[in-house]
């Protein structure tokens, strides 16, 4: 029997999203109703264009924790060293119950999502979602200019389509989203309209079965780790299709994007016992896998994964 | 065949003897030196003390001179945020504040930190002369971004000639930085184009193709070799990349190298990357490292392949991960460790060892490569077997060789990392190094002195009398009583006189004088059948 005793892990959500969808809204919206019972920290890009900083949070008048950082508008994987550091100390210092991380949009959700497998962190936090927002207005053509927002929403658990008070049709939106990501769950909102309801079902859907009414910092929490898998080799799809229902089974949620050939990709999704994997002709990257579980080692489940590969990356086997 | 002139013969497709290295130390050359970041990319000196230690530590065959983005944007009235462990970060766009493009002039060679950076590149060039010096340029597309903002990608969609017009002008910032490079002594050009993965190729051709060909013009002009550097997911955009006409193309880890490798071919161009900077570099151990390059030298599968991370190597990446794969490059020997260890694809189960050793030899084991193609592994197995004749008998030696799958086993068993090693009972003695015979025999007397002291410190025997109870009994009892009393000693003395105990025993005549010894092998843990078979050998 395991007798160490559960770590507490802090849940920590990518929010991601291009210029001007409304990702700051959102974060000011969860600051507002949920501050009084949660200890929420926002890690802001400091100097992306058009924010106006941490000040449209601070004017909601709660209590949080505000990290900024101060990477410019490149946030790409070879500035994520300082990026943990200074991750480490402000989750000492802030200990926070939550921690939302708004990111730019160009930034590689991916990338990020690898970085808090870094020992230095990965005891205290956990890659607990990936939430995308969409403006309505401009996304089209954005999402056939722009490679991250595709990217972006194809790795989301949860995507918003906001300011859909602007346009008048939301379905070809809609059809767009569900051909980059076959699982997330879309929600059209005004985040002025979004009701007490739909907001809590997704702010507490991580720890599963969390009553709402209670502070998450006094509730137990399992040791969740959470590991985060790119590769950009080709995979067995018997070796991953028997892998994937045999992990399903003691993880809580695996999701992502498996590449067999270069024609062929897997979607992925497993939810507790449940799982679903289909042919997906539209992810333009390689393969990338977020798998979440109680006590997930990411070493080990990486490797585990990785040794599915096929001999060869085999561009030339396959060509 | 290094440095430069390697590097040059890979690019140019002829003949070399290996892959080069190229480490693209940034800020980790401040990292080295124990300045900051901010310090690092505005000093011309410490920048040259940054980069003469990946000189010494990295054994480099190029290195670019710096490596920051933001240069040309800050000459050109971009405001950079500094930080003390990252390149700075651009925060204002003047194009999106009201600047007119036509105010903004190609930056001279005095601005801003152009002369420091050039300082550097001439400094480095007289102290290096066979180190190959890449200068890096920012690309168009990456400096427009840098001047407008993110609202570029809408513009190209609103106003596609005013993004041309932009990126015109941008190119010529490209090509006159490489012109000040390259007068400062630098042998190739990369231009760096990073932001160019988020478009895709229809874009790339519409808007990129014209500026970036128009750079890549200009550095063959000036009889100089280019790179094309893109990270990210770019891997639509490899074939219009190679089509702006550089003479590399340089990836990061998003993209598979062997894809690169057959576009390159195409356009008989040289290629290079893509080694992990964060999972790899950063995070993962040397062994990790050297898998991991090797990996990438075996995928790339090519002449024209220069090994190199994906980006900028992050300030704080350990410096011993890059040195294991600057070993890995320079020794076929650590490649051929490498690729006997890659071969397993399977973790081996590992052997139970806590009991290793414990019996009454000294066990050596070393674990080798294979000890008649390996001229280290041969030399440390001839150490050993030179030595153990002196122990007469005592001493038993095994050679692992890791091309078999039970050395691999072993090897991991005994957690051992480096070939060769010697292990004495299990533990890890000798390490890469082939011990001098005086060595090696002190080692395995050190250790035949520790069994010594254990087996003092075991459990007292018994001695059983065996035999018709009766007079020749007690005689034989008496007689050693006697004895042990003469040694001062005091053991159990026991009498057994059933037939069928004496026939167990197999005691053919009587009186039978046994002794007993008791050993304590294992405590508190169930040992494995294999391990109770050899001290079982031990008691026969």
């Amino acid at each position: 029997m395991d007798k160490r005793s559960p770590v507490v892990k802090v849940p920590f959500f990518l929010v991601t999203g291009f210029l001007g969808s409304g990702k700051t809204t959102l974060l000011t919206e969860l600051i507002r109703r949920y501050s009084q019972h949660y200890r929420i920290a926002v890690v802001q890009n400091e100097f992306a264009p058009g924010h106006v900083d941490g000040q449209m949070l601070r004017e909601v008048g709660k209590p949080f924790q505000l990290m900024e950082i101060n990477n410019g508008s490149v946030f790409c994987a070879c500035l994520l060293s300082d990026f943990i550091d200074r991750l480490d100390a402000f989750l000492k210092e802030a200990r926070p119950d939550v921690i939302f991380l708004e990111a730019t949009g160009l930034a590689d959700p991916v990338s990020l999502g690898e970085i808090l497998q870094s020992p230095q962190v990965f005891d205290h936090i956990y890659l607990a979602g990936s939430w995308c927002i969409v403006d309505a207005r401009n996304f089209f053509p954005m999402v056939d200019q722009v490679f991250q927002i595709r990217h972006q929403v194809s790795i989301a658990d949860l995507i918003w389509i906001n300011k859909t008070d602007l346009i008048s049709e939301i379905e070809p939106i809609e059809k767009r989203l569900r051909e980059l990501n076959p699982y997330a769950s879309i929600l059209s909102t005004r985040f002025g309209n979004t009701t007490q309801i739909e907001l809590e079902n997704h702010f507490f859907n991580v720890w599963d079965k969390i009553p709402v009414n209670e502070p998450v910092s006094k509730v137990k929490r399992p040791a969740v780790g959470a590991c985060v898998v790119r590769s950009n080799y080709y995979f067995d799809r018997q070796k991953v299709t028997d892998f994937i229902h045999q992990e399903a089974a003691h993880l809580y949620r695996m999701k992502g994007f498996i590449k067999i050939s270069p024609d062929l990709t897997l979607a992925i999704q497993t939810v507790n016992r449940d799982v679903e994997i289909r042919e997906w002709p539209n992810h333009e990257s390689g393969t990338e896998v977020i798998a979440l579980g109680p006590d997930l080692i990411p070493a080990q489940f990486s490797k585990k994964f990785l040794s599915l590969k096929q001999v060869k990356s085999s561009y030339e086997q396959n060509s | 065949m290094k440095g430069k002139e390697l590097l040059i013969n890979t690019i140019r497709g002829e003949e070399t003897s290996r892959t080069p290295w190229v480490p693209f130390v940034g800020v980790h050359g401040g990292y080295l030196i124990g300045t900051t970041a901010d310090l690092y990319l505005q000093s011309s000196e410490l920048m040259i003390q940054g980069l003469s230690k990946a000189v010494e530590l990295y054994q480099p065959d190029g290195l670019p001179v710096c490596f920051d983005l933001q240069i040309e944007a800050e000459a050109l009235g971009c405001r950079l945020n500094w930080s003390p462990d990252n390149p700075p970060a651009v925060v204002t766009h003047p194009l999106a504040e009201g600047v007119a493009l036509k105010t903004l002039k190609i930056p001279g060679p005095k601005d801003g930190r152009i002369p420091m950076v050039m300082e550097t590149a001439r400094e480095m060039r007289k102290k290096f002369p066979e180190l190959g010096l890449y200068g890096l340029v920012t690309g168009p597309f990456t400096l427009a971004l840098h001047l407008l903002g993110t609202d570029i990608f809408m513009k190209m969609f609103e106003d596609p000639e005013g993004i041309r017009e932009l990126l015109t002008f941008t190119a010529e910032v490209t090509s006159t930085m490489a012109g000040y490079y390259l007068d400062a002594g630098c042998d190739i050009i990369a231009m760096v184009d990073p932001m160019t993965s988020q478009i895709g190729p229809e874009q790339f051709k519409e808007f990129i193709h014209e500026p970036a060909s128009s750079v890549f013009n200009f550095i063959r002009k000036s009889g100089a070799l280019s790179s094309f550097f893109v990270c990210g997911h770019a891997q639509q955009n490899i074939e219009v990349m190679s089509q702006t006409g550089p003479d590399n193309v340089s990836i990061d880890e998003n993209i598979p190298l062997d894809f690169v490798r057959e576009v390159c071919k195409k356009y008989d161009i040289s290629f290079g990357g893509n080694l992990q900077l964060t999972m790899v570099l950063l995070m993962g151990s040397e062994e990790d490292c050297m898998q991991h390059a090797w990996e990438c030298i075996t995928t790339a599968d090519s002449p024209r392949f220069i090994l190199a991370p994906g980006c900028d190597l992050p300030m704080k990446t350990p410096p011993e991960n890059i040195r294991a794969i600057t070993r890995l490059v320079n020794d076929p020997y650590q490649q051929e460790v490498i690729q006997a260890l890659g071969k397993t694809s399977s973790k081996p189960e590992l052997l139970n060892l806590d009991d290793y050793g414990n019996i009454d030899k000294v066990i050596v084991d070393i674990i080798t490569l294979d000890s008649e193609s390996c001229a280290p592994c041969q030399y440390m197995v001839e150490a050993v077997k030179q030595v153990a004749p002196h122990f007469e008998g005592i001493v038993e030696w095994r050679e692992h060789s890791i091309k078999d799958f039970e050395g691999i086993t072993f090897m991991s068993s005994l957690f051992v990392k480096n070939i060769p090693t010697i292990c004495i009972d299990g533990k890890i003695t000798f390490v890469s190094k082939i011990p001098p015979k005086n060595e090696l025999i002190r080692a395995i007397q050190k250790r035949i002195n520790e069994k010594l002291k254990s087996r003092l410190r075991i459990k007292p025997g018994e001695i059983l009398l065996a035999g018709e109870s009766g007079e020749e009994l007690t005689e034989l009892k008496r007689k050693t009583e006697l004895a042990l009393a003469e040694l001062g000693t005091k053991l159990d003395v026991r009498i057994e006189t059933g037939e069928e105990f004496r026939q167990n025993l197999g005691v053919a005549d009587t009186p039978a004088w046994i002794s007993v010894k008791y050993r304590i092998r294992s405590e508190g843990r169930q040992p494995t059948i294999e391990v109770i078979k050899e001290w079982i050998k031990d008691l026969l």
